[in-house]
């Protein structure tokens, strides 16, 4: 197997400077082991996704915010899911409210699951130690 | 009794003259055709005037009947009549429009019957007829509401989707946005009581922990607030429920707070099955014992109790309280959103709680009142229909 003596990763794709930064910090509260990955933006996620075909590693998990500037987050999903390689690689999508009307069309577009971005901090780091436990770290993928 | 005379039967010259004077002064006209090619009008009675002609009009011939009849009617009319000489039935009624003198057009109700002779042909053609304009254009005029109506209410629909859908994304609004400054404030707050407690003094300490409070209390607030804005797009799911074992899930919902407060609950006999939205009536169970918790707090001995009666075709549950109890004349506010009676330092709340309650059993078609006074307790009873 390749990348086995490097540590594995997660692509976080978060335009909100609070999230992002809190998100980050609640990975490395829970001593994340898979090292954190950081897109702006759907473009900015897109293009980290496709420097695989110039030799980098692809990332165990993308965590997926729904609503994002410039290229959505609905169209990264689609464009990840209908790809050949990419489309193996689980993608959980990040949402302010269950009710959210686009989540429906991010299961449709093969999203593998969600979650709602806690209010209360501790229970943003027990959700993040969840998100490595499974997807991470336990989720095994087809090479 | 008296043998009811035969239509046919003979009358004397002054029965006769009663029925020419009536018809003549009745508002329908009488006319006998002769079944000959032209249809040539061997009798008609005095109320043609009321169109502008004279009995001799069509008596000499000037004026062919038929010649009347509007061109958009004659053809069904033609093959109608020819259907009901050749086939009968021999007793019929037709609707049609005529010209009158004046040029004007006037429907008519033409009631006709057929008289055969012993080879069963058809000798003669009579008719009353009625003139039926106005009813025609009152129905016309019905059609014409009835149309705009359904104009109207599609017109008065979109409008109401419109503003439904903007309330929709209103509470998505308040959800997605509101929410997102929220997160910034209770996580950074809980960092900094972590990573710098030993850094603040006592009010550095005070004063975080009320920002935290208060981060909390929004976050109650957006909560309850979408849930209230929630109620509306849910579907109703009306069906038979197991009462008991729905205010027993309820009540286990709040063991913790129920034993802490040392709070006596006493549930009395409840019908096994009534007719409600079970999600619908948790949320209003649920509230109201919430509440009952609330503004028992400080009552010794406290106690509250759910019971059930009838009311003709409906079931109402109480849920009563023996806490601090409401004067009357707010019986109607308490269930208005973020009406409260109480300092919220003493009772502490969202104002939404009750309007949840009474929005919840709207949508069910009950209703919800409450009956109270200062420091008596207050009971609350549901109304729902069977």
């Amino acid at each position: 197997m390749t990348g086995e003596h490097r540590p594995r990763s997660i692509l976080l794709v978060e335009d909100n400077p609070v999230d992002l930064d809190l998100a980050l910090r609640a990975f490395s509260r829970q001593g994340a082991e898979c090292r954190i990955e950081v897109a702006r933006d759907g473009e900015e996620a897109l293009a980290f996704m496709h420097r695989w075909e110039r030799g980098h590693p692809l990332p165990a998990l993308v965590l997926l915010d729904i609503k994002l500037p410039r290229v959505n987050g609905l169209e990264v999903l689609r464009q990840l899911k209908s790809h050949p390689r990419f489309g193996y690689i689980p993608v959980v999508m990040l949402t302010t409210s269950g009710e959210d009307a686009d989540l429906g069309q991010a299961y449709e577009l093969g999203a593998n699951s969600y979650i709602i971005k806690p209010v209360n901090f501790a229970r943003f780091i027990e959700v993040t130690e969840q998100i490595e436990q499974y997807w991470c770290l336990l989720n095994a993928l087809p090479n | 009794m008296e043998k009811p005379t035969d239509a046919t039967t003979p009358c004397n010259a002054t029965d006769a003259a009663r029925i020419t004077a009536l018809i003549n002064r009745s508002p329908v006209v009488a006319i006998e055709w002769h079944n000959q090619p032209g249809w040539p009008v061997g009798f008609v009675s005095d109320g043609v005037a009321q169109w502008g002609y004279s009995r001799d009009d069509f008596i000499s011939g000037r004026i062919r009947y038929a010649d009347l009849i509007h061109a958009d009617d004659r053809p069904r009319i033609e093959l109608d009549v020819a259907e009901h000489l050749a086939n009968g039935p021999d007793d019929y009624r037709q609707e049609y429009r005529i010209r009158t003198a004046s040029g004007t057009w006037v429907w008519l109700d033409d009631r006709t019957w057929l008289t055969r002779n012993e080879h069963g042909n058809v000798t003669d053609i009579h008719g009353v007829l009625l003139d039926i304009t106005a009813i025609k254009i009152a129905e016309a005029e019905v059609r014409r509401l009835n149309a705009t109506l359904e104009d109207r209410v599609a017109e008065r629909t979109a409008q109401l989707q419109a503003a439904n859908q903007e309330l929709r994304s209103f509470s998505y609004t308040v959800s997605h946005d509101l929410k997102a400054p929220l997160r910034g404030i209770e996580g950074y707050s809980q960092l900094l009581l972590e990573q710098y407690r030993d850094r603040l003094d006592e009010d550095g300490h005070h004063f975080l922990i009320s920002i935290r409070r208060g981060a909390m209390h929004m976050h109650e607030l957006i909560e309850d607030l979408l849930t209230y804005s929630r109620i509306e797009r849910q579907t109703l799911d009306i069906r038979a429920v197991d009462l008991p074992a729905l205010v027993q899930g309820v009540l286990d919902g709040f063991a913790h707070e129920i034993r802490a407060q040392g709070i006596e609950v006493v549930v009395k006999e409840l019908p096994p099955q009534i007719r409600a939205d079970p999600s619908g009536l948790t949320l209003v169970l649920r509230n109201l014992v919430s509440n009952a918790l609330k503004f028992t707090r400080a009552t010794s001995m406290p106690r509250i109790t759910i019971d059930a009666y009838r009311r003709d075709r409906h079931l109402v549950l109480t849920v009563a309280d023996n806490g601090v109890g409401f004067d009357m004349k707010y019986h109607d506010r308490i269930f208005e959103i973020f009406q409260r009676l109480h300092r919220a330092e003493d009772y502490p709340g969202t104002g939404i709680g009750l309007a949840l309650v009474r929005k919840a059993l709207q949508r069910m078609g009950g209703t919800v009142w409450a009956v109270s006074e200062p420091g008596q307790g207050a009971t609350f009873h549901v109304e729902l229909r069977q």
